[in-house]
C-alpha cells in the first residue's frame, strides 16, 4: 500500500473531501496543505497581520474539520470554505467590539514583517479602508468574486457592495500613490 | 452592472500573493485537532464519572426526595369523606392538579400573546 501523504497529494479534491467528511485525518492534512498558501493570503489581506492571520485561517480549518460532515457536495468545499473564512473574519472583529458596518476611516496600521514590499504597500493602503469596504476590496480583488457573489458571503446590500467596491477603489488608489505603490 | 476591475490594483493584489506553502502550519493544525480530540475524550469521561459520583453518594436522599415530593402533590388539599369521591376530584383537589392548570393557564396565556 502507498503511503497515505503520498498518495492523497496526487488524489483530485473531491475525492480528498469526502474522506475527510469520513474521518480520515491524513486526508484532512492534505486539505489544509492544499488550501493554506489561499487561505493565509486572503487573511492576511483582510486583517493586514500576518500573525493573526494565521491565527484566524487555524481558527477556519478546525471549523471545517467539525462541520465537514455536513458537506453535502464535495465539488462545492471551495465556496463553502469561503463562505466559513469570511464568516471567521467578520465574526473576529466582532468579538473585538468594532461594529461590522461601522468605518474607521484613515486608520492606518503597521505593516508586517517579512513580506513582500507589494504586500506591505497593499496590506498599509488596505489598512486605511472600513472592515466592510475592505472585505469587499478583499473579495472582488484577491478573490475575483462577483458583485452578487460577495452580497451572498458577507451579507450586505448589494447596492452598498457596489458602493464600497467604488469608493474603496479610488480609496486604495489614492493611498498606493501615496506610498508610491501603485505608479 | 458593471463588474470591471482595476488593473493596477489587480496586479498589485496578484503581487502580493506570497508562496505560503509550510509543512509546520498544517502539522499544528493537525496537532489542535487531536488535543482538541483527547480533551474531549477526557472531559466525557470525567462527566460520566461525576454521574456515576453523584449517582451513588445521591442515591438513597434522591429517592426519598422524589418519594416526599410525589406524597405531596398527590395530597388532597381538602380531605373529603368517600375513596371514590376524593378520587374523581383529585384533579382540582390536589397540588398536582392546581400546579398543572396554572401551567396549562400560563401556556395557553403566552401562546394567545405571542401569536
Amino acid at each position: 500500500m502507498p503511503d497515505a501523504p503520498g498518495y492523497y497529494a496526487q488524489g483530485p479534491e473531491a475525492l480528498i473531501v469526502n474522506l475527510a467528511a469520513r474521518g480520515d485525518r491524513d486526508a484532512f492534512a492534505e486539505l489544509v496543505r492544499r488550501r493554506q498558501p489561499w487561505l493565509r493570503n486572503l487573511m492576511r489581506r483582510l486583517s493586514g497581520d500576518a500573525t493573526l492571520a494565521d491565527d484566524l485561517a487555524q481558527r477556519v480549518f478546525l471549523k471545517v474539520w467539525q462541520k465537514i460532515r455536513k458537506l453535502r457536495q464535495a465539488d462545492r468545499f471551495a465556496g463553502w470554505i469561503k463562505q466559513i473564512a469570511v464568516n471567521e473574519w467578520i465574526d473576529h472583529r466582532r468579538k473585538q467590539g468594532t461594529a461590522w458596518h461601522e468605518a474607521y476611516e484613515d486608520e492606518a496600521q503597521a505593516a508586517p514583517a517579512q513580506t513582500p514590499a507589494a504586500a506591505i504597500d497593499l496590506d498599509a493602503a488596505l489598512a486605511t479602508l472600513s472592515d466592510p469596504v475592505r472585505t469587499c476590496i478583499v473579495l472582488a480583488y484577491h478573490e475575483r468574486l462577483s458583485h452578487p457573489e460577495i452580497t451572498e458571503l458577507t451579507g450586505l446590500p448589494a447596492g452598498t457592495v457596489k458602493s464600497h467596491i467604488r469608493r474603496g477603489s479610488q480609496k486604495l488608489r489614492d493611498a498606493l500613490e501615496a506610498y508610491g505603490g501603485a505608479s | 452592472m458593471s463588474e470591471e476591475r482595476d488593473p493596477t490594483l489587480e496586479s498589485l493584489f496578484a503581487a502580493a500573493e506570497e508562496p505560503l506553502q509550510d509543512a509546520a502550519f498544517t502539522e499544528s493544525v493537525t496537532d489542535e485537532i487531536t488535543g482538541r480530540r483527547r480533551r474531549l475524550i477526557f472531559s466525557r469521561f470525567g462527566v460520566l464519572g461525576m454521574i456515576l459520583v453523584l449517582e451513588v453518594l445521591l442515591q438513597s436522599p434522591l429517592q426519598q426526595s422524589l418519594g416526599v415530593a410525589a406524597d405531596w402533590l398527590g395530597r388532597p388539599l381538602i380531605p373529603l369523606e368517600g375513596e371514590w369521591l376524593s378520587f374523581a376530584l383529585s384533579p382540582v383537589n390536589t397540588a398536582a392538579g392546581i400546579l398543572g392548570a396554572v401551567l396549562l393557564g400560563v401556556h395557553l396565556f403566552l401562546r394567545s400573546v405571542l401569536k
